[in-house]
């Protein structure tokens, strides 16, 4: 006859609720999944220490002082992984981070105080973030063991411990840094404004996953500066996180090499570290609980003009007949409104934008350093990176108790949506590398030259967009999402090969192509045949989206059936 | 005893309800009416605890609510007017979680589960989430949901949306059977007939204020109509129905 506590009861709860996604079917565990990513996430590390005992193990001969010099590399790039999953573990999280208003309508009407509510929700994300740092504990040994198993078992034994205090503090200082700015935003903020700060907020949390990422090119002046004892040559990497938490390991370590550099960048990473649990778990604490008496009362968000005037207005010169008009209103607002869509949408063209800016810096310096980054591959490169997303994108409902409203748009709305789709495609997939093509190949070789590359990129874009559309037999946004119908998991080899060959291939004969406009023209002409040739097969699709499934096996469970009015 | 005394919500500067005044004793059934936006949700969600009032409190057996807010909580069973649940439980889950929430000890808690499912006729829903159950079937979890603790006040909001006939029925039955039991209900609803056959009182509120508090009789009576949709109509509905009626079906040609 016991009662059960309710402080575990509401950890599992929130515990469930990481496993919870409305994009897929009920009977879809999303466990494996999980466990699945995290594996992904820890192997980095992993794959590179155990990478990294070989070298470690030839270079002792030379001294223990040059085996600590040359693992601080090591280290930063660790940390950096450290805090870019965290990052990400987060970013994928990001709902279950929330306390929202089902949670205060539900827990809210119950006899529980808001305090337990707030802690177990706290509890289970904290448990969350100790299991992600908790990846990084084989590499902690594996590393300690290769640069100081040669040097004393004590010296080892330390450098674990340093290893894995660092670590799972920079760890922990990002997601909790993460989990507050994102709370803060989504409980200060109403209606419009909310909209305008959670894209401010995800393109903030991108760029600085990105910013992680590319500091590892700075770490060689952690290193010099390191050496030479002199902090003054320290410059960017100064302000990249990761360092900080390397200065902690070498403090904690007790290494005399350093140790001038390294213990400014250890104070850094305390006052992170403080400042994030001193002062964010307290706020996000705060901003939950107030969240939980809020919500009940929340209105529906209000929302602004800007996007309500763009969807109405660009369908009027890309589509005219009213459906069309629709559809493309559909897509293009479910692409600005649904909060997951925008953060997969600009996640895409942030890695674009990464690739384009690397690019461009590349060809300013005139160092040929890759053939993937030359004025020709850069806009390939985006295109076929905003196109996988966008591919994707598609594949993600936003809203399924109400598709069954597109289901009326009779007769067979299959040729309308593929329409509406190509010309959302048209707009964020082939008109941004055509304008880069233009940008530069202008600056690169002139008039001639940028008109034929961007003519070259459009139709190549063209062409894909119309691969693309014989794919969609769905409803976009509006169909159940189930992984386990994907063919990705089993060809991506096949993407990756073709992705390494076609991108350097298909720039290299641009390049020849544009020192020879008419073969160019030629070229152009033949590919816009081709696309004319895919369109006419596409428009010949006529079938219902909504009922029509192609891929529809004999394995899909009663559930699904059901779920697809089967 | 349950008294509302003199309740009012501001939303901001916009007043929601104000000065609900109302008194229930044991075997009370108070039927909220009220169109659209006046202020019934509002109420009930005050009156469960949910939204604290602006002004006014709510006192029970003589005590402040406010005073244990926890412990009124724990007397009270509550149907949603929105019925938000954690659909990755099953409807077993759902009613076991809130069960153990509120205290209840492992066995009672199996038994009383095992009858709401099988009376509701969610047997066959036992092992599906409740992602994948109709409307009607989660609302049969909500109603187990509010009463599976045998709470002392029942507040149902818009309990019938989505049932079937026989469990509409079976509803107006156990309504009864509660009134009969000792317990408060507080039923708000804009499904005349139903309120009129269950609720021994009846609140009707408009833009905010209670405009009528008395029972279905009295106010047939005082008004000389022969319904309780007649009365509501009489004191809530300003437009000509048939006019707003032709302006719409011209609309649709327009």
């Amino acid at each position: 006859m016991m009662k059960a506590p309710v402080f575990p009861l509401l950890v599992r709860l929130f515990s469930r609720r990481f496993f919870e996604n409305d994009l897929l079917a009920p009977d879809i565990d999303l466990r494996p999944t999980a466990i699945w990513l995290l594996a992904a996430l820890a192997m980095p590390p992993i794959l590179w220490t155990v990478k990294s005992i070989v070298p470690y193990g030839l270079m002792a001969i030379h001294g223990y002082a040059l085996m600590e010099t040359m693992s601080w590399f090591d280290k930063s790039l660790l940390m950096m992984l450290a805090m870019v999953s965290a990052g990400i573990v987060t970013v994928l999280s990001w709902e279950a981070l929330l306390v929202d208003r089902r949670d205060a309508l539900v827990l809210g009407a119950l006899p529980v105080p808001s305090l337990p509510i707030v802690a177990a929700k706290a509890a289970a994300i904290g448990r969350l973030f100790v299991v992600v740092a908790a990846l990084n504990l084989p590499a902690a040994f594996i590393l300690s063991l290769a640069v100081y198993g040669h040097w004393g078992f004590f010296l080892m034994l330390r450098a674990i411990a340093a290893h894995v205090i660092a670590v799972t503090a920079a760890s922990v200082a990002a997601s909790i840094a993460l989990t507050t700015a994102l709370v803060a935003v989504t409980s200060l903020f109403e209606g419009r404004w909310l909209r305008i700060m959670t894209v401010a907020v995800q393109a903030a949390v991108l760029a600085v996953l990105a910013g992680l990422v590319i500091g590892i090119q700075w770490s060689p002046a952690l290193l010099a500066a390191a050496r030479q004892g002199d902090p003054s040559l320290l410059g960017a990497v100064a302000y990249w996180p990761p360092a900080w938490f390397v200065g902690l390991y070498q403090q904690i370590l007790g290494a005399s090499p350093g140790r001038d550099v390294f213990a400014p960048l250890a104070e850094r990473a305390l006052i992170t570290l403080g400042v994030a649990t001193l002062v964010g778990v307290p706020v996000t604490l705060w901003l939950w609980r107030r969240a939980l008496s809020q919500l009940v009362s929340a209105a529906a968000e209000p929302v602004g003009s800007d996007l309500r005037s763009l969807a109405r207005h660009v369908p009027r010169w890309l589509a005219r007949p009213a459906r069309d008009r629709a559809f493309l209103q559909f897509f293009l607002t479910v692409l600005w409104r649904s909060p997951r869509h925008r953060l997969a949408l600009l996640t895409g063209f942030g890695l674009s934008a990464m690739v384009a800016l690397q690019g461009t810096l590349v060809l300013t310096s005139r160092a040929t350093v890759s053939r993937w980054l030359t004025e020709f591959a850069v806009p390939v490169l985006v295109l076929l990176c905003l196109m996988a997303f966008l591919r994707w994108l598609l594949l993600l409902p936003a809203e399924l108790p109400a598709s069954w409203l597109l289901g009326l748009a009779s007769p067979a709305p299959g040729p309308l949506v593929r329409r509406a789709v190509s010309r959302v495609m048209w707009l964020l997939v082939v008109a941004p590398p055509t304008v880069l093509a233009l940008v530069l190949s202008w600056w690169q070789g002139g008039v001639v030259s940028a008109l034929a590359h961007a003519t070259l990129v459009a139709a190549f874009g063209l062409c894909l967009v119309e691969r693309a559309l014989a794919k969609v037999t769905f409803m976009p946004f509006a169909t159940e999402y189930m992984p386990g119908r994907s063919n990705l998991k089993a060809r991506w080899p096949v993407h990756a090969v073709v992705l390494l060959v076609v991108v350097p291939t298909l720039a290299e004969i641009e390049r020849t192509l544009v020192a020879r406009p008419s073969t160019a023209f030629a070229v152009i002409a033949t590919i816009l045949l081709a696309v004319a040739g895919l369109a006419a097969t596409n428009r010949r699709r006529t079938h219902d989206l909504l009922t029509a499934d192609p891929g529809l096996g004999t394995d899909w469970t009663p559930v699904q059936l059901r779920l697809a009015g089967i | 005893m349950l008294n509302l005394n003199g309740l009012t919500k501001f939303y901001g500067a916009l007043p929601a309800i104000r000065d609900v005044t109302a008194s229930l004793s044991p075997g009370d059934v108070l039927g909220l009416l009220g169109p659209n936006g006046s202020g019934k949700s509002t109420t009930v969600k005050m009156l469960v605890g949910l939204l604290s009032p602006t002004r006014g409190t709510i006192t029970y057996n003589g005590q402040d609510v406010s005073a244990d807010l926890t412990a009124f909580k724990a007397g009270i069973g509550y149907v949603p007017e929105e019925a938000h649940l954690y659909t990755f439980f099953t409807p077993p889950e759902y009613l076991e979680f809130v069960g153990r929430l509120r205290g209840l000890d492992q066995d009672t808690l199996a038994r009383r589960i095992d009858r709401f499912l099988h009376l509701f006729n969610l047997d066959n829903a036992r092992y599906q989430p409740i992602t994948a159950c109709s409307k009607g079937m989660r609302q049969k979890v909500l109603i187990s949901a509010a009463l599976i603790h045998d709470p002392a006040i029942v507040v149902l909001d818009e309990p019938c949306s989505g049932l079937d006939v026989s469990t509409t029925l079976v509803l107006r039955e156990l309504i009864e059977q509660l009134r009969q039991a000792g317990k408060i209900v507080v039923y708000s609803s804009h499904v005349m007939d139903m309120v009129e056959k269950v609720s021994t009182r009846v609140l009707i509120v408009h833009r905010g204020k209670v405009v009528a508090d008395n029972s279905v009789s009295a106010l047939r009576e005082l008004l000389s109509l022969p319904s309780l949709e007649a009365v509501f109509a009489e004191l809530t509905v300003e437009d000509d129905v048939k006019v707003v009626a032709g302006e719409l079906a011209a609309a649709m040609r327009a």
